[in-house]
């Protein structure tokens, strides 16, 4: 495990301190054997964008990668385990339409669901695991509702259009509508995700200390 | 973050959108990408920043669509029963419906497609073990759906920028302590 900065200057004060068990990447605490007691300041940091890690990105991630390999693992089974890969396509029945013509194909057999949702979850993923960047993106209401707004006017265009028969949509147009889509509920996921772990920790943290240093704080 | 008031929006979204979810046909809605649960998460959301005083952020729109979600699933399970009771003499009961989302699946070998209509063909009680089992299954994806709902209910209603809102009042911290009583009066010694 590799030893980093325990004193990162650009480390926002909430997640300095940040509990030693939601940490998922790395832990820069007192080294094996030393007489250094444990304390709240050692902070966690990601080895890729050396800022304070949180939990949130990891966990959807994997949930993320969960679905989709449950979405493309339902034709793959269809042949040697029939009734796995008929649960899996129940499981995503009352969320899809699951139309064969309008999914992809793998195998011989359609994903789990269609062309668009496969472009959200997929979205999603992607989305989960652009590395966070500080351009300040979602920092205030009217450049997050410009994000919300530009990601959800051509899916919403696409079904509107075809719907009016002004428009025939294809394969390529709903999975991007729906990659674009995915990937701005991904960026509003784990911000939020981020922002309620960050102030959950905090109470936790005032707790333990309370707790460790006979109702300090 | 206010959590006290988040229950009321969460309620108002979470019945709404469960009752919809719960109507045979309505109930269709979500299958484009759960659009019942998310709009049930939004509604909340916007309830509940028209009525907060201070700045909503988005990790407290995405807890109140986790509650709105929760709720929601709720609601649909247990609008569920007495629904499918009602409709079971007429052919369309939990059974029956499941048959045909298994005669409508894709890609599944005849076999297995009888193999899970004779299981659903069980009887009553099949019927309830899977009603209640969907709750689960429910109770994980509005929850997951909900919080997309809040963030994007958030993200979309909420309009005032973050330190503009109005003062909290804080009561002095360093008060002086009231000065001591005045001795009593002590009767001279004779």
């Amino acid at each position: 495990m590799m030893r980093v900065s325990r004193h990162p200057g650009n480390a926002d004060p909430i997640a300095k301190k940040r509990t030693l068990h939601l940490l998922p990447f790395e832990y820069n605490g007192p080294a094996r054997g030393s007489r250094e007691p444990l304390s709240f300041n050692h902070i966690a940091m990601c080895p890729l964008t050396r800022c304070p890690s949180n939990p949130a990105r990891p966990l959807l991630v994997l949930l993320w990668v969960a679905l989709c390999c449950m979405i493309v693992a339902a034709p793959l089974l269809v042949v040697h385990f029939p009734a796995l890969a008929a649960m899996l396509y129940l499981f995503f029945a009352p969320i899809c339409h699951q139309n064969p013509d309008r999914s992809f194909i793998i195998a011989g057999h359609a994903l789990a669901v269609c062309h668009r949702c496969t472009g959200v979850y997929l979205g999603l993923l992607i989305g989960s695991l652009t590395p966070p960047l500080r351009l300040g993106s979602l920092s205030t209401p009217p450049q997050r509702r410009a994000l919300v707004v530009c990601c959800t006017l051509p899916l919403l265009l696409d079904v509107a259009l075809s719907s009016l028969g002004i428009w025939t949509n294809n394969m390529s147009s709903r999975f991007s509508t729906g990659l674009l889509f995915g990937a701005m509920l991904s960026t509003l996921l784990v911000s939020g995700i981020e922002e309620l772990i960050d102030r959950h920790s905090w109470k936790m943290i005032r707790f333990q200390t309370a707790h460790v240093k006979g109702g300090i704080s | 973050m206010n959590q006290e008031g988040m229950f009321k929006p969460a309620l108002i979204g979470g019945v709404l959108l469960g009752m919809l979810s719960a109507i045979p046909v309505i109930s269709l809605f979500n299958c484009v990408c759960c659009a019942w649960v998310i709009g049930g998460g939004m509604l909340a959301a916007h309830l509940y920043v028209r009525g907060a005083a201070t700045v909503v952020t988005l990790g407290s729109g995405i807890l109140l669509g986790l509650l709105t979600g929760a709720i929601g699933a709720v609601v649909d399970t247990l609008f569920t029963i007495p629904i499918h009771l009602a409709l079971r003499p007429f052919g369309m009961g939990f059974a029956e419906q499941m048959r045909q989302a298994i005669d409508q699946l894709p890609n599944v070998p005849p076999e297995t497609r009888d193999a899970l209509r004779s299981f659903f063909a069980g009887g009553r009680g099949i019927g309830f073990l899977f009603i209640i089992l969907t709750g689960f299954f429910k109770l994980v994806v509005y929850g997951v759906m909900g919080m997309i709902g809040g963030a994007i209910g958030v993200a979309l209603f909420e309009k005032r920028k973050p330190g503009t809102e109005p003062p909290v009042y804080q009561p002095p911290m360093n008060i002086p302590p009231p000065p001591p009583p005045p001795p009593p009066d002590i009767p001279a010694q004779p």
